[in-house]
């Protein structure tokens, strides 16, 4: 087995009272943030190390058992094997070829989905587009918020501009979709298709 | 002068239907120009373009931005109706025409009343062709000694033959005498600068040297900017429904005054304007109601359908002269099947192109320009619709996505524009306050000396009327 143990440093005792001499420790306290940082970095660092050995440990959910995949037609889902729960919604790239988007058609509450149908649509002023299921499953929830503001796409594409969640029925179908660096290729290679470029 | 955009579904040629991965283009087959064969040219502020970021298409035979880096098309569209934003429209053609027969050679094909058109005035007009339809629309300016005309990007090589033509078939004596000469502008670049605060800043870089609370809307003048050393054409219009100008620059200067417009603080830490591309000029005009040719105009449509009758001059309309007046004139007496008119919808923006029937499901119309309003924030369009089904208010149903949609047809502009009147000048604003009087006409001076005669024509206020 294999154990590990966190030193927390504590801060020094102190109080703000101003008749306790410990208050003078209060006041030249400095809250270092690279410490602190450091200290939650490592803890990161400790915590997917031992993942497996703390999943066992552990009966709650860790945080970090996901996996963020792509299709070829711009969407991004981010899978948690835990709840079988996949969130998606379009990748930046895909915001930035659209444009300022106006109006979106999410997709239909409880509906079963299947991969590579279109569930829904956006609009920006100069653009439609379709949005496709990623997986198979099943629409659990979508992002309300979108209606009245579906501007939260262009502003953060890939967390706040999440579109829908799925409950995803055969997580075997995200093998056969891409991961990042091969995602980010296809982008390169399909930028001249479209006749314009960014510059 | 106004932008007129290109047509033949090029504007909306980037329009992408994206279906996965493809995305691909629908504009792939309507965005190459006509002139496909030729690489797409670019203007002389292509250079700031580039250095403001800005996402380049092929437009009209040129390399122009549709939106910049940072900005995008709704941040642009609202900068302009509450700044000021800068436009390169130099793609746009200029035609001029010279000697005494000018005039009655653009007659013939204008339905304005060019003869009446003053100095340093301008004036939006539509060409005619022999079946009643519209080849170009245009602004006219009488600068005195020669008229300049600006036509849209993609007409501008066919309005140039239709000249050639016209000249050759009617006007060849006047053209061999130099009774008529035309000439097609290459050497310029067109700078429009729209927005509440344009008339400050090109104020500022002007300084001082122009009176702009003296120039209205329309009006036009020759000036030397001493800024760039350069003389240039300035004329207070645009195609956005805000104050603004349309300044034709000498090429080699054009990116100076450019860097000059976008720099000035106006007194501030920051500049104040900032660059716009082609994807907010649609939107802005579209809240207008303003016609884009190719869209509400062609070749096939005249200006009684497109509720542009306002165009044709008083003496026009009962002398005509202009070709397919005869059809003008049936249409203005027995009326038209079917009429130009604006509406909104809900949902997804109803697209050019997209069929309109009643509530029946008969067929009712078509949409012939659809977008996104920013200002309104919903969908709206302008679409020829079966009379009388265009009286506003009336309830009909566009098919987008092959679902039939809701849409209310709404009287034009969506967007009031604010154009920019001068002040009357002092002595015909003590008549109309102390005396009850309203001016009405000026003569011009009876001779040019010192002592001189001028005839004031006025007229006694109506009590009932509003002053």
């Amino acid at each position: 087995f294999c154990f590990f143990f966190l030193m927390i440093r504590r801060p020094p005792r102190s109080t703000p009272k101003p008749s306790s001499a410990a208050s003078d420790v209060y006041k030249r306290q400095v809250v270092s943030t690279q410490s602190t940082w450091g200290l939650r970095k490592m803890l990161r660092v400790c915590i997917r190390k031992f993942q497996p050995a703390l999943s066992k440990l552990c009966t709650y959910p860790v945080a970090f058992a996901t996996t963020k995949k792509y299709t070829k037609s711009d969407e991004w889902i981010k899978y948690d094997d835990q709840t079988k729960v996949g969130v998606m919604g379009i990748t930046f790239f895909a915001q930035a070829h659209l444009g300022d988007i106006v109006h979106i058609e999410l997709p239909k509450l409880n509906n079963p989905i299947n991969k590579g149908k279109s569930i829904g649509g956006l609009e920006s002023v100069k653009a439609v587009s379709e949005i496709f299921a990623p997986v198979t499953g099943k629409i659990l929830k979508v992002n309300e918020a979108l209606k009245n503001d579906p501007g939260i796409i262009n502003k953060s594409a890939e967390k706040d501009g999440w579109i829908a969640e799925i409950n995803v029925s055969d997580p075997k179908e995200l093998d056969s979709l891409l991961d990042f660096e091969a995602y980010e290729k296809q982008c390169e290679e399909h930028k001249e298709d479209h006749q314009t470029f960014f510059i | 002068m106004c932008i007129r955009d290109s047509i033949n579904a090029e504007y909306m040629g980037y329009i992408m239907i994206a279906k996965g991965m493809q995305r691909c283009a629908v504009r792939a087959s309507r965005f190459l120009s006509t002139e496909q064969s030729q690489a797409p040219l670019k203007t002389p502020l292509y250079d700031l373009h580039v250095k403001n970021g800005g996402q380049i298409v092929t437009f009209a035979g040129y390399l122009l931005s549709v939106q910049y880096k940072n900005e995008g098309i709704l941040k642009e569209h609202h900068y302009t109706r509450n700044v000021c934003t800068l436009f390169d429209v130099s793609h746009m053609g200029n035609i001029k025409l010279y000697g005494e027969q000018r005039y009655d050679f653009l007659e013939r094909m204008a339905v304005a009343d060019v003869r009446e058109l003053k100095k340093g005035n301008a004036i939006l007009s539509v060409l005619m062709n022999k079946d009643g339809g519209v080849v170009d629309d245009t602004i006219i300016t009488n600068m005195g000694d020669h008229i300049s005309m600006i036509v849209n990007g993609a007409c501008k090589h066919k309005d140039w033959a239709y000249f050639q033509k016209v000249k050759e078939e009617e006007f060849s004596q006047a053209a061999s005498s130099g009774a008529l000469k035309m000439e097609y502008i290459t050497s310029n670049a067109l700078i429009a600068l729209q927005g509440p605060r344009a008339a400050e800043i090109f104020g500022n870089v002007l300084g001082g040297s122009l009176d702009l609370k003296r120039m209205g809307f329309l009006n036009a003048t020759y000036h030397h900017i001493k800024a760039i050393d350069a003389d240039c054409m300035i004329s207070r219009c645009g195609y956005t429904g805000e104050d603004g100008f349309e300044i034709a620059v000498p090429e080699a200067k054009a990116i100076a005054l450019a860097e000059l417009l976008l720099n000035e603080k106006c007194g501030g830490l920051q500049p104040v304007a900032k660059m716009a591309g082609l994807g907010c000029r649609d939107t802005l005009r579209l809240e207008c109601g303003m016609c884009l040719y190719g869209h509400e105009l062609n070749e096939t449509i005249g200006p009684i359908e497109a509720q542009l009758s306002w165009l044709l001059g008083k003496r026009r309309k009962v002398q005509g002269g202009f070709y397919g007046f005869e059809k003008i004139k049936h249409q203005m007496q027995y009326g038209v099947s079917m009429k130009r008119c604006g509406f909104t919808t809900q949902g997804m923006a109803a697209r050019e192109q997209t069929e309109i029937i009643d509530q029946n499901g008969n067929p009712a119309g078509k949409v012939s320009s659809g977008s996104y309003s920013p200002t309104l924030k919903k969908p709206i369009g302008m679409a020829y619709v079966k009379v009388p089904l265009n009286k506003v208010g009336t309830k009909l149903q566009a098919v987008v996505k092959g679902k039939p949609q809701p849409i209310v047809i709404q009287k034009l502009p969506f967007y009031e524009p604010k154009y920019y009147r001068a002040p009357p000048s002092q002595s015909s604003m003590i008549i109309t306050k102390y005396l009850n009087l309203s001016l009405i006409h000026i003569s011009e001076p009876t001779r040019p000396l010192y002592i001189s005669y001028a005839v004031f024509c006025l007229k006694k206020k109506n009590e009932h009327a509003q002053s």
